[in-house]
């Protein structure tokens, strides 16, 4: 039966575009696309890079006149609670609706490290647009994580201020995801880009009150800063779906950062751009009572200090590693012990990243 | 029929491929990685799903009037 009503809870990628794709697929019922952020839905990662940087101020997903063109009903800065799966009635900020289908595509959170005035973390348009402000050329920077988040945000501000340093426990930026020997090709990138690198610490405390005057390292050096961006993560619950995005109860389905998707024989909550879009669609087929399973491999991409990184698969451990280039330029390719491609990535290396896709597809 | 217009900003594609392989018809690769576009003009819907899944964003897609 198709549904009157669709609520999508969260305006974010997965959620604007699983409202976009029951309209581009004929669903002429009404659809509530509900946000707790006060923006229309815009382009997150974005954020950490253009945005921050300056080269991009328009970050919206579309025109502000779209979403009434298609009749979706955008409903910014309330969040949907009270969900009531028998009934099938929730909460639109203070108002009640019944729904005949609910999508969640509420995202993941920052991971917080809660300090003085001048602890940033960076997650919502907000919370760029308050960094962004803060930052001038005499600013001193420290970053704390280097990860994707970290080291985008590095990037895009070392463009900006004279002193950026980046501080994280593991032995090179990004080793966690991408291993030791693109770390270390990542860690003599960011130093060339004038970069302070400050690895196998963390942050102990944040120094000054009420007011950042600096931060203590678990070393017990001291750098001083006007400004801290913790980027170390993201946290959320997860809600399991199938393959197209229906969770256990009918009618209610996830997509998005949200959604923990079935991927290599177990659930995988995937937090890129490509998914959620992905993932969109195939909810809103189901919605619609199709069955269009997504299955294609994660991809993300990364902009830092002159690195297009692009990275496909999903590998939490390998056995080998395959450099190609230097740091400038190169491609790695995570192999299993039977030499089988789990992941690869392409930095600077366009056109690389089609053939990894149909590799890692096949 | 709905005729489609597209353009491709080439210094936005990052050679992800998603529009071929939801449009064959519509794009390639070219030797660099870089998408183009077959064909400026279109009735074949899937434009719409190509440039949907563009990470980049690089696909613009517009209507036009069908004679």
């Amino acid at each position: 039966m198709t549904p009157h009503t669709v609520l999508v809870a969260g305006a974010g990628l997965a959620g604007s575009r699983c409202a976009e794709s029951l309209r581009a697929r004929g669903f002429g019922g009404r659809i509530v696309l509900a946000g707790v952020e006060p923006h229309a839905p815009y382009e997150r990662p974005a954020l950490s890079k253009e945005l921050l940087a300056g080269t991009k101020t328009d970050v919206g997903l579309r025109p502000p006149t779209f979403w009434q063109e298609q009749q979706i009903e955008l409903v910014l800065g309330n969040a949907v609670t009270d969900v009531d799966p028998a009934r099938r009635t929730a909460k639109v900020g203070s108002r009640e609706l019944t729904w005949d289908a609910l999508v969640h595509a509420t995202g993941v959170r920052a991971r917080r490290l809660d300090g003085p005035s001048g602890v940033y973390h960076l997650r919502t348009l907000d919370d760029a647009l308050a960094l962004r402000s803060r930052v001038t050329p005499d600013t001193r920077v420290v970053v704390a994580g280097a990860g994707f988040i970290g080291g985008e945000v590095a990037s895009s501000l070392s463009g900006i201020v004279a002193r950026v340093t980046v501080v994280d426990p593991a032995g090179a930026p990004l080793e966690r995801v991408l291993g030791p020997e693109v770390g270390r090709l990542l860690a003599r990138r960011y130093r060339d880009c004038g970069v302070d690198l400050r690895l196998g610490v963390g942050v102990r405390a944040f120094l000054g009150e009420p007011c950042l005057e600096g931060v203590e390292l678990t070393d017990g050096s001291v750098v001083a800063a006007d400004v801290v961006v913790v980027g170390i993560g993201s946290v959320g619950a997860a809600v399991t779906v199938d393959a197209c995005g229906r969770t256990a109860t009918p009618g209610i389905y996830a997509c998005g950062d949200v959604a923990a998707w079935p991927r290599d024989g177990r659930h995988l909550r995937v937090e890129h751009w490509t998914s959620a879009a992905g993932q969109a669609r195939s909810v809103a087929a189901s919605i619609l009572g199709g069955e269009e399973p997504y299955d294609e491999p994660p991809y993300f991409w990364s902009d830092q200090f002159g690195l297009r990184l692009q990275h496909v698969g999903h590998a939490d451990a390998w056995h080998a590693v395959v450099l190609e280039g230097d740091e400038s330029s190169f491609t790695a390719r995570y192999h299993d012990a039977r030499g089988r491609l789990l992941a690869a990535l392409a930095a600077n290396r366009t056109a690389d990243v089609a053939s990894f896709r149909r590799e890692l597809a096949a | 029929m709905t005729r489609y217009c597209i353009s491709i900003d080439q210094s936005l594609c990052s050679g992800f491929g998603a529009c071929v392989d939801l449009a064959p018809d519509l794009f390639r690769l070219e030797r660099g990685g870089i998408a183009e576009a077959v064909t400026a003009e279109t009735d074949d819907a899937s434009v719409l799903d190509a440039a949907a899944a563009c990470p980049m964003g690089a696909i613009a897609v517009r209507e036009v009037l069908a004679a």
